[in-house]
């Protein structure tokens, strides 16, 4: 279609490019800066000469936080929790979803009946916790950063539509064909439901990569178990720096540890953000697609 | 659909040997065995993690002690005397108007935020910028909570933060952001602007997505222009959706993101930040008094739920858009 520009015309595109720009701006700025101050030169970086680029490279807050032997470990099991917990919960979930789509499963409405009272009823905080923690005997267990959020009935309920709309002849011909139900679920509608499942994965695992709740509930005394997101916690909230490297930092100088304790913080953010970021292109591609699956059909 | 597949998979009466009817049954059954075996995990996972905690509500009216089964012979029923104590305490005005007042300026900020958001997104012209826009907007959300709170901690820091370092540059005087209570509020939501603005805003777009070209190119032919075709085309054909947001976003007033609140608060600012389900917390995981945490919680939740029918009740009167 053809606008003719009028001066309103005019005025508006200007602010659109304001609003791109602030958008760009406000987004970028605060990792940029994050990430200046972790390499910055110290003495730069406490004066606050760093402004939006790195002042005078010096890598040694990073380095000490790589060279602490905690971070791999923490870095293990947040790995570790993402797998598993995306792993499952995609298996889970789809288990779930398709005989909730065959419109011939006896049980499909009294199924997910059940599931769907989960969406707008739950026991609360207290009640998850004694169950998981004590009936259960979860507490300072993995399995407790996995088993309580296997599934969502909202995600069922997305999965489950996607199933809906395979074209039912295609199931029915196979079944004709003497495919058992196994099989047609794990070789003709599965690889047909790629899209679903890349959203669920998406979903499940940057839930696993960035909580830190049940964390704290479950895993509490077991340092051992930990994700990242409680170590990022505990350095960069809770402020306690001194935990951060092995054991040649004690040998340094009060005013080497003050100078360094800040950007030892901002080091651990873009030790704990850098591999998402790393991701993002990737997710990024198909997440406006499978955003729209959810969204739409919800 | 439905007798193509009644065909093969309910039970046809053989000639010459009749089925009864609980021998039909079971051949049905067996037949959608596979179905009921792939749902069984699923189910015993909603039964463990769902249902049996929602028997644990019943502890708000108990004076449970940790180990004892939810519902036992010998449980102490205490009736309401956990809710008497909630709204005795001196602190519950404080609990509700903080839970009320984040979660006003919650809605009242980032749910226009949002659709501005994705109306503006919407009129990039350039393909490619509107891409990398409405990319880079959806990223903070790929962002953890933890980071997030530790950055603006960090950023808002008395001695060496970011932001007391450009007042000190301009010669004013540094503010304890971290501390003030009147900090806590534009802080949270600031941050969660941040947050989730883009990721808010997708709804909408896909919303748009949505219209009918051919809206726009008859008010092009009627030489409308852009500005007006925002609110005479496009806001009216999303307001649907933003109807079904709002109740949506309504009925969760009471559900403020309270992780977040457990990262950013402390007891110098709790006048302003401590709400209802930061409180539960602390009194069941901290203090360990569950009965108590859990008719805290309770409480919460019977408010969201009126909240939610009050919200669509209205809705319906002034709109014909609802939720059910």
């Amino acid at each position: 279609m053809v606008y003719k520009k009028t001066f309103g015309d005019r005025v508006f595109d200007v602010v659109i490019a304001l609003f791109v720009a602030f958008v760009i701006i406000v987004t970028l700025y605060p990792l940029i800066y994050v990430f200046s101050m972790a390499v910055s030169n110290p003495i730069a970086a406490a004066r606050g000469e760093v402004i939006l680029f790195p002042k005078g490279l010096d890598f040694n807050a990073l380095w000490r936080v790589l060279n602490d032997p905690k971070i791999f470990r923490y870095y293990y099991n947040t790995l570790w929790y993402t797998v598993v917990g995306t792993a499952t919960g995609v298996i889970a979930t789809s288990l779930a979803a398709y005989p909730l789509s065959r419109p011939e499963f006896a049980a499909r409405n009294v199924i997910t009946k059940f599931v769907m009272v989960t969406m707008f009823f739950g026991g609360g905080l207290i009640p998850t916790y004694i169950v998981v923690a004590k009936y259960l005997g979860l507490y300072n267990n993995r399995l407790a950063l996995i088993l309580p959020g296997l599934t969502s009935a909202w995600y069922i309920m997305v999965a489950r539509n996607f199933f809906s709309s395979l074209p039912g002849e295609v199931i029915e011909s196979a079944r004709i064909d003497g495919a058992s139900e196994y099989r047609i679920f794990g070789q003709l509608v599965l690889p047909l439901s790629k899209p679903v499942m890349a959203v669920l994965a998406m979903y499940y695992a940057v839930s696993h990569w960035n909580g830190y709740f049940s964390a704290m509930l479950y895993l509490a005394g077991k340092q051992d178990l930990q994700p990242l997101a409680l170590y990022v916690r505990q350095v960069v909230i809770q402020n306690s720096v001194s935990s951060v490297g092995g054991e040649e930092s004690a040998a340094e100088t009060t005013t080497e540890q003050l100078l360094s304790a800040l950007q030892i913080k901002y080091a651990v953010v873009v030790v704990a953000v850098v591999p998402m970021l790393l991701i993002y292109p990737l997710l990024s591609k198909n997440l406006e697609k499978g955003l729209m699956i959810g969204a739409v059909k919800a | 659909m439905k007798t193509a597949t009644n065909a093969t998979l309910s039970v046809e009466p053989q000639a010459n040997v009749p089925l009864t009817a609980s021998q039909r049954r079971w051949v049905k059954f067996r037949r959608q065995l596979p179905f009921y075996v792939m749902a069984a995990i699923p189910v015993v996972y909603f039964i463990l993690f769902k249902y049996w905690p929602m028997f644990g509500v019943s502890i708000a009216f108990q004076n449970y002690k940790i180990g004892a089964p939810f519902i036992s012979a010998d449980a102490k029923w205490v009736g309401l005397r956990w809710f008497k104590q909630l709204i005795n305490s001196p602190f519950f005005g404080r609990w509700v108007r903080n839970t009320l007042a984040i979660s006003f300026w919650n809605i009242a900020l980032i749910f226009p935020m949002s659709i501005l958001m994705a109306l503006m997104l919407n009129e990039i012209r350039n393909k490619k910028l509107k891409g990398f826009t409405s990319n880079l907007s959806l990223l903070p959300h790929f962002i953890s909570t933890v980071v997030i709170v530790g950055v603006v901690v960090n950023f808002f820091s008395v001695d060496d933060g970011l932001v007391n370092q450009v007042i000190a540059s301009m010669g004013g005087e540094k503010i304890d952001f971290m501390g003030s209570p009147e900090w806590f509020r534009p802080l949270f939501i600031g941050s969660g602007a941040w947050q989730n603005v883009g990721f808010s805003s997708i709804v909408y777009t896909a919303a748009i997505a949505g219209i009918d070209p051919s809206l726009y190119e008859a008010a092009a032919l009627d030489g409308s222009t852009r500005v007006k075709n925002i609110f005479k085309i496009t806001l009216p054909c999303i307001l649907p959706t933003i109807i079904t947001m709002f109740i949506l976003r309504v009925g969760s007033v009471m559900a403020v993101g309270y992780e977040k609140v457990l990262l950013m608060y402390n007891p110098a600012i709790y006048e302003t930040a401590d709400i209802l389900s930061s409180y539960s917390y602390r009194a069941g995981i901290v203090d360990g008094k569950y009965s108590l945490s859990a008719a805290v919680s309770l409480f919460n939740s019977v408010c969201d739920l009126i909240l939610v029918i009050g919200a669509n009740k209205v809705s319906k009167k002034i709109s014909e858009t609802s939720l059910w």
